[in-house]
């Protein structure tokens, strides 16, 4: 699918583009934004609370400090405390359980906002893989070598990152896939990312479990964000969220597999 | 519209039928229907059906009216028939005129060039004219009916040295007709072009009331209507998608088109099937008298076309073909993996016609144009359409003519990738099969009657996607087939009163039909779907059924003025998922059915019409008024391909657009061309979408002006200049921002709240004929065009990024297309 934006280059043979000033309504800002993907690595668990801001605002965006954050599963409930301003941490003797249903409360300026979401399973990965994509500009395609398992509904976000950067966080390297026409085939080498890198580079590739709204959630990302510019643009609309109470962003439950790679000459 | 019921009612009131007793003698209740009862009704608010019901009820008593009228005429008629031809190619005049000034009487002809008028017996002198030909006067005897073709020559080959001047220009302001322009190819031939590609569309674009939406795109949009909502009609089969290479030309290849009329209001009963404008493009017949043909070699494109007579001038054929060299530009590229690629587009249009005898004529016309875009070893993509019209023209009597139409259209796209083990091929593909009667009734000289039924049987497979080879990941994907027919029984009479007034009514009963095979998705009313129920072979699942009244009305002023007033219904079947700013060629139709109502759309408009200086120019003003019931919008973030669950995607709504258009056409003397200004909205509420308030459409544009000139320098040097001007389109601009794992997000408030900077541009062209025929025989032409003289950068969108080296700021940024862009084109004709 990511090859029909290669018509583009036909139009930028004809288009330029140029950095101009434009003045811009304010909208209703200051909501609060929830960026809360839990995962089962072993890890420091966090979720971030910021607040929406004016679009020239060009610093990072403000914190929401003082909440109350609270990740239940179907069980035990856990109690997140802010260690740095807008970061809510989950306590250490935090355990995902796969195909439990997590609910996140938070409370925050007299508001109460809440969402749920189901940690799905991950298959394992069997093996990544990379081709030289484009010389010129060291572009590296990683591909995938996994079974996908039968039934439909399986969603999937792939991170590939060199070890070591901070870019692991971004959604920069993102691609997201869902097995609609896929279901239950072995997937024996098909791309899952494009990224620059150099020989000798160790890189990460993780593939998560998310749920159908997180795909929609991400894909819409990518259409109000990176892919738009171009001939076929479809109107710009909100992101959707699965928090409810009028607040931005997303809660994410997912199983994460991971492999990694060299980059040999 | 109440307004304009109460007016079409007391015209129905006014109109006494020039019948046996001078007066007319329908009884008396049914104009009580009509008047008090009904008025009461309306006013009272019943149902809208209601209204249709009073104005069907009305239209079908001026229709007796009409047919009593004529049927009752006492007084010894005869009839002069036949065809208006082109003296020097035998090709078919359309809108020709005959006249007989001593009584004031005259017609036109029809789309074939027919034409046929019914005089008292006598002697009588007839006028014969075409703009831009030479007139013909003879005097006949009209003691019996007479058939009689006539070949008028053009003004041009006479050279200066004849004074054209015809006796009926008053077209303008005598026709019933209004909202509709009629474009001669040679007019738009000598227009500025992008990179001199002479374009039909792109005229239709210069009209006020059609508004544009990006640069360069084929896409137009007509009075407030959407994209699919125009019935693009080449030789009476309709075209799908008329863009190649994203829009930036389109299908039409200006050799093998003679000419093409639009209509934007008052479309008449024989159109249907869309809500907004019928574009109705003529190709050429070919050179019935010798051969010959015309060449051209352009900036991206050569063409070639090539004409004779056939079976000793009983006939012609016209053969045109068109391809570009786009790849060349690829070539240049540095980049790889682009200079390898193959990128091309071509059309193809051929016509035969042969004359059986006076009474029968065949026309066989087809067409084929096709996109290709080739990545080599990595991607494929194609697209184009194929159509084939096979018509009869039947004379059955010097008062009736017919017409029968077959017609096959399609449209169809591939895409592929040939290697890996993401090799995968997706096709898609939209078929119709037309069938038309059409009848024309030369029933009195102030009568003539239009009546006739249509079918059309769509075949649509909207998606079928497989992966390539043993390793493929993918699995099947095949949408279900949709079969749906649609049909309509339409007739109107084109009637005269006395000298002043003009009507032209007819009601138009359209019924569409889904056929199985086919699941059918059920939807709660979040738009999820909860089961589906299976339709099986040939079962007529779901139905329905419009009644389409259609109006116009003339009333001379005087000689040089009228007002006219129309009103047109119209239902529409099939719809177009399409919500990207340029034309797509992944576009896909889907038709109505059990969750998707047919769009309607009425209209209302009026206008006054007057000439000056000798019928050489034309100045009219338009007011409209129109609305949409059941107007299809996209949820946010559709997914509109190979989704078979696509009527979830769907939101529905209403629409309405108004406006008021101003037109001064010169069109004689060596400057000529037109000035056009439209003040308009077109607004949107769709459920779920913009928080159900009404939002402007993104095509809404305030004010339009084109300004269109050619001038006539020296006989063999023309000059012409387009300059457009718009307000800018309407568009949504973040009013806030979030930031998710890094990336910034937008937030939008209201959907298009804000507007693109206004657009305008100059194009001018020179068009200089050689002194001399090449080798005593092929005129040659050289046509230089600049498009974008003053190179303004108008933007084709404004977009949102975020700094690569500095993630937190964000900034606009303007994205434009064509700088100034010169051309050259040779034509060569023989």
């Amino acid at each position: 699918m990511k090859k029909i934006l290669y018509l583009l280059p036909l139009l930028a043979l004809l288009a330029c583009t140029e950095r101009i000033d434009l003045e811009l309504n304010e909208g209703d800002n200051q909501k609060l934004v929830v960026d809360a993907w839990i995962t089962d690595q072993p890890k420091e668990q966090f979720v971030r609370l910021t607040l929406t801001t004016s679009y020239y605002y060009n610093q990072a965006a403000p914190p929401a400090s003082e909440a109350s954050v609270q990740l239940s599963d179907e069980e035990t409930t856990y109690i997140l405390t802010e260690r740095e301003k807008g970061y809510y941490y989950l306590p250490g003797d935090f355990r995902t359980k796969i195909g439990q249903l997590y609910t996140l409360d938070i409370s925050y300026g007299g508001k109460s906002y809440t969402a749920t979401s189901l940690l799905r399973p991950i298959s394992p990965i069997d093996s990544v893989g990379y081709y030289l994509d484009d010389p010129e500009e060291n572009l590296y395609a990683i591909t995938l070598y996994a079974q996908e398992p039968a039934g439909e509904g399986d969603n999937y976000f792939f991170k590939n990152y060199k070890r070591g950067t901070t870019t692991a966080d971004t959604l920069r390297n993102a691609e997201i896939a869902n097995d609609e026409v896929v279901d239950g085939n072995y997937i024996g080498g098909a791309d899952i990312g494009y990224e620059t890198y150099a020989v000798g580079d160790t890189v990460d590739v993780e593939m998560y479990s998310i749920q159908r709204e997180a795909f929609d959630y991400f894909l819409a990302i990518l259409l109000e964000t990176e892919f738009r510019g171009g001939p076929f643009d479809t109107p710009p609309a909100n992101v959707p969220t699965n928090i409810s109470g009028d607040a931005k962003g997303f809660f994410i439950m997912s199983a994460v597999s991971s492999d990694w790679l060299v980059i040999e000459e | 519209m109440f307004a304009f019921v109460r007016q079409s009612l007391n015209v129905c009131r006014a109109i006494s039928c020039p019948g046996r007793a001078g007066r007319t003698e329908i009884p008396a209740q049914l104009w009580t229907s009509c008047d008090e009862y009904g008025l009461k009704q309306i006013l009272c608010k019943k149902p809208f059906y209601m209204k249709d019901q009073l104005l069907t009820h009305c239209l079908l008593m001026l229709l007796f009216c009409g047919l009593t009228s004529s049927l009752t005429a006492q007084e010894e008629t005869y009839t002069l028939s036949g065809y208006i031809r082109d003296a020097s190619t035998g090709e078919a005049l359309i809108s020709a005129t005959v006249y007989v000034p001593s009584l004031e009487l005259g017609t036109t002809s029809n789309l074939y060039g027919f034409y046929s008028l019914t005089v008292p017996k006598g002697t009588h002198r007839f006028v014969f004219a075409y703009l831009g030909y030479q007139d013909q006067a003879m005097e006949l005897e009209m003691g019996q009916s007479i058939t009689k073709d006539i070949e008028l020559g053009s003004a041009s080959i006479q050279m200066e040295e004849v004074v054209v001047k015809a006796e009926k220009e008053d077209q303008h302001i005598e026709e019933v007709g209004m909202s509709q322009v009629t474009l001669n190819i040679q007019s738009i031939k000598k227009m500025p072009a992008l990179l001199g590609e002479v374009d039909v569309i792109k005229a239709i674009q210069l009209l006020p009331g059609v508004q544009t939406v990006g640069e360069g795109t084929s896409g137009f949009y007509v009075r407030g209507g959407n994209v699919d909502q125009n019935l693009v009609l080449l030789d009476e089969a309709p075209v799908y998608n008329v863009s190649h290479l994203l829009g930036f030309f389109s299908v039409f290849n200006p050799d093998a088109v003679k000419d093409m009329k639009l209509y934007k209001g008052g479309i008449p009963s024989q159109y249907g099937g869309r809500l907004s404008s019928v574009v109705d493009i003529r190709m050429k017949e070919g050179n019935a008298k010798r051969f010959s043909g015309s060449a051209g070699i352009g900036s991206i494109s050569s063409r070639l076309n090539l004409e004779a007579p056939i079976a000793k001038e009983k006939g012609s054929f016209m053969v045109a073909g068109r391809r570009t060299y786009v790849d060349m530009f690829l070539k240049l590229s540095s980049d790889t993996s682009l200079n390898r690629s193959k990128l091309f587009f071509y059309d193809l249009n051929s016509k035969v016609n042969f004359k059986l005898n006076d009474k029968n004529r065949i026309y066989l016309s087809g067409y084929f144009g096709r996109d290709v875009f080739d990545q080599s070893e990595e991607f494929r993509i194609d697209w184009g359409n194929r159509t084939g019209t096979l018509r009869w023209n039947h004379v059955f009597h010097p008062k009736l003519f017919s017409n029968l139409t077959y017609y096959y259209s399609e449209f169809d796209y591939f895409l592929g990738e040939p290697t890996g083990v993401d090799a995968f091929e997706w096709k898609s593909e939209l078929k119709d099969h037309g069938f038309k009667l059409d009848f024309t009734a030369f029933a009195s000289p102030e009568n003539t009657l239009r009546f006739g039924v249509q079918s059309i049987f769509h075949i649509i497979q909207p998606g079928f996607a497989r992966g390539l080879g043993e390793e493929t990941i993918f699995n099947e994907l095949r949408l279900d087939r949709q079969r749906s027919l649609e049909n309509a029984i339409y007739i109107s009479n084109e009637q005269s009163i006395g000298d002043r007034l003009k009507l032209n009514y007819g009601l138009r009963f359209s019924s569409f039909h889904n056929i199985g095979t086919q699941t059918v998705w059920n939807f709660d009313e979040e738009f999820e779907a909860v089961d589906s129920s299976f339709h099986g072979g040939g079962e007529i699942y779901n139905s329905y059924y419009s009644f389409e009244p259609r109006l116009g009305i003339r009333y001379k002023l005087d000689d040089k003025s009228s007002v006219k007033l129309s009103y047109n219904r119209m239902a529409q079947y099939i719809h177009l998922a399409s919500n990207t700013t340029a034309s797509s060629p992944l576009d896909i139709w889907f038709p109505s059915g059990p969750n998707i109502k047919p769009q309607m759309a009425d209209q209302i408009a009026g206008g006054y019409f007057r000439n000056f200086l000798d019928n050489g120019l034309e100045a009219s003003v338009e007011l409209y008024y129109k609305t949409f019931t059941n107007a299809i919008d996209f949820r946010d973030h559709a997914e509109l391909l190979l989704n078979e669950k696509l009527e979830g995607e769907l939101r529905f709504g209403e629409a309405r657009a108004y406006g008021m258009e101003l037109l001064l056409k010169k069109t004689k003397g060596n400057l000529t061309g037109w000035i056009g200004y439209t003040l308009s909205r077109t607004e949107k509420k769709i459920d779920q979408i913009n928080q159900n308030q009404w939002y402007a459409a993104k095509f809404d544009k305030t004010h339009d002006v084109s300004v269109v000139l050619s001038y006539d320098w020296r006989p063999r040097i023309n000059f012409s200049a387009n300059w457009v001007y718009s307000t800018g389109g309407a568009v949504t601009f973040p009013t806030g921002r979030y930031e998710v794992l890094g990336t910034i997000v937008p937030v939008y408030s209201e959907r298009n709240g804000e507007r693109l900077p206004s657009y305008h541009r100059l194009d001018i062209a020179a068009t200089i004929k050689g002194r001399k025929k090449w080798f005593g025989a092929i005129e040659n032409e050289w046509l230089i065009s600049v498009y974008n003289v003053y190179n303004r950068k108008n933007p084709y969108s404004i977009n949102f990024r975020q700094e690569a080296d500095n993630p937190s700021v964000t900034y606009a940024e303007k994205t434009y297309l064509f700088g100034a862009l010169p051309s050259v084109t040779l034509n060569l004709k023989f």
